[in-house]
């Protein structure tokens, strides 16, 4: 029985990893160039337009005000019209992406307001278009401080994915319930939880590890 | 090569400039200063357009800054290079990259950025990180960047203030050094008039957002108009006591005090013997409390601040003999003679 319960739980593991990695990498493709819009578009700012602002901060907000929990239910159309289906893994990619989004855009305008005008100034001198700003100084200066904020959404989103398997996505957090809480097998709870805790570790290390190699501070 | 035409700029409710009018000729170095507030920042600011000015005109090598879209502005900006107090440079790229940068951004080749490295004498520094260079060191590589697409102008916002005094004497005379080789113009704000000293031609002396004061560096040392201007000057040449002599010093004579005397020695003057004609043709023992001598440009300069210890009668002679070899004196107080 424990191959079958190892079988398993190298699919749930891996069923994991694919939802927080699909979800992590899409968020980022969408919050990071927002967090950037976020910054530009603020008073003084690159590309000032204090309307812009004013939305995306509203959208942005609600979007982190609203517990995953209920993201998960509320978003079920959204995720139907997206991928055919509100059941499964790849459905639960569509609840978790929109809960990072926000996420990632707050951190990167945080990493982003870090870096002194003065090198904006700089670029400005150069004869420098605001998108070449963003994306030769502002985005390489604030790299390390991106990659800690994403390291920390990548951990956030394990725990949010166990939530979206209990409802039919599947992974780690789906196959402890199933299991260590249901049928009540306390060792297959510790190994999934191990794995959790491994898997968390893993990408802490490498996002620190990522992070401090990108600072030359 | 650089023009201002009646320039002001106002912000809410202040005027950071006011009507400046001025001219930078090609290959000049002309240092603007004044002290903090003045609007030097603002000025600098204009002479490429990181600030817009409320009014007037700003040239650049010919070409109208201020009449320019925002895209011929971004082309003229790349014949204006910028050097910063804090330097400014991106701490994940390396010095070379650094140096690199606006080349890339205007998609050139960067061949000559070893060259530049050179000139600047940082060949050896290519592949370190910003922040393992000393202050001096970081504000080369802007330089280096600075010069990376042959402008024209090169504008030099504060940019020895956070130097120590070896690395802003180092940077003064790089600066000094690309202007001849290179033949190219520097327009620099300061609040140090050792560093206007050290490198221009011209200084204007910018006071409350208004230019009060514009000259030769030798005429305005020589002889300064506004009291802001005498100030720097001063401080340029240590004209004044130290604090402890300082405190000692009356403003008016009283019993068994004697007077001090600051006398500003110009050109030949500070070549001649006049202290020992004082003491011997004039008998006045002249106790010497603090002397500099300073050349500036093709101009001798020098100070020197003396208690003057004889009797009272004997100090009309003396002054009439230093009036006579124009020489300026000023009486800035009175010493008790036992305390010198």
């Amino acid at each position: 029985m424990w191959q079958e319960r190892l079988s398993e739980l190298l699919v749930a593991t891996w069923q994991t990893v694919y939802m927080v990695g699909v979800s992590g990498l899409l968020s980022m493709v969408i919050g990071i160039p927002l967090g950037v819009l976020l910054l530009t578009t603020r008073k003084h700012g690159l590309l000032e337009n204090s309307s812009i602002h004013k939305i995306l901060t509203i959208i942005i907000n609600i979007g982190r005000s609203v517990p995953f929990i209920i993201l998960l239910v509320a978003i079920i159309p959204v995720t139907r019209l997206l991928v055919g289906t509100s059941i499964g893994t790849t459905a639960a990619i569509v609840p978790l992406t929109f809960s990072a989004i926000p996420f990632i855009a707050r951190v990167t305008e945080n990493a982003l307001s870090e870096i002194s005008y003065g090198l904006i100034e700089a670029g400005l001198s150069m004869g420098a278009t605001p998108v070449q700003i963003i994306t030769k100084i502002l985005l390489p200066e604030g790299l390390p401080a991106i990659i800690n904020g994403v390291t920390l959404m990548l951990i956030t989103l394990v725990g949010y994915a166990a939530m979206a398997g209990a409802i039919g996505g599947g992974g780690l957090g789906d196959f402890a319930i199933r299991y260590g809480y249901q049928r009540f097998e306390t060792d297959t709870m510790i190994v999934t939880v191990a794995v959790l805790v491994l898997l968390v570790q893993i990408i802490q290390y490498g996002g620190d590890k990522l992070s401090r190699h990108f600072d030359k501070r | 090569m650089i023009e201002f035409q009646q320039v002001s700029k106002q912000y809410a409710s202040t005027h950071a400039l006011k009507d400046i009018n001025f001219t930078v000729q090609k290959g000049e170095i002309v240092g603007v200063i004044g002290k903090s507030g003045a609007g030097k920042s603002t000025l600098i600011r204009c002479a490429n357009l990181l600030e817009k000015p409320s009014s007037g005109k700003v040239f650049v090598a010919d070409q109208e800054l201020t009449a320019l879209s925002a895209s011929a502005l971004r082309d003229a900006r790349k014949h204006i290079g910028m050097i910063f107090q804090q330097f400014n440079l991106l701490n994940s790229k390396t010095v070379f990259e650094n140096v690199a940068l606006p080349l890339k951004l205007d998609h050139q080749k960067t061949d000559k950025i070893l060259g530049l490295l050179e000139l600047v004498g940082l060949s050896d520094k290519k592949d370190q990180y910003p922040a393992q260079l000393s202050g001096g060191q970081k504000q080369r590589v802007a330089i280096a960047r600075a010069l990376a697409l042959d402008p024209k102008v090169l504008l030099c916002d504060e940019a020895t203030s956070a130097l120590d005094p070896q690395n802003t004497e180092a940077i003064l005379t790089l600066l000094k050094k690309i202007n001849i080789e290179l033949g190219l113009t520097i327009l620099l704000i300061t609040h140090e008039m050792h560093v206007v000293k050290h490198s221009c031609d011209r200084v204007i002396v910018l006071d409350d957002g208004q230019i009060v004061e514009e000259g030769k560096i030798a005429d305005v040392f020589a002889a300064p108009q506004k009291a802001i201007t005498q100030y720097f000057v001063d401080s340029a040449l240590r004209a004044e006591l130290p604090g402890i002599l300082q405190e000692k010093i009356f403003p008016a004579p009283a019993k068994n005090t004697i007077p001090v005397w600051r006398i500003y020695f110009k050109g030949h003057a500070a070549a001649e013997p006049i202290i020992t004609q004082l003491a011997r043709e004039y008998e006045l023992n002249l106790n010497i409390l603090q002397a500099s001598l300073e050349c500036i440009q093709h101009l001798t300069l020098g100070i020197m601040i003396v208690a003057v210890d004889a009797a009272a009668e004997k100090h009309q002679a003396g002054l009439d003999f230093l009036a006579q070899k124009n020489l300026k004196v000023e009486i800035i107080g009175y010493v008790a003679r036992e305390t010198l």
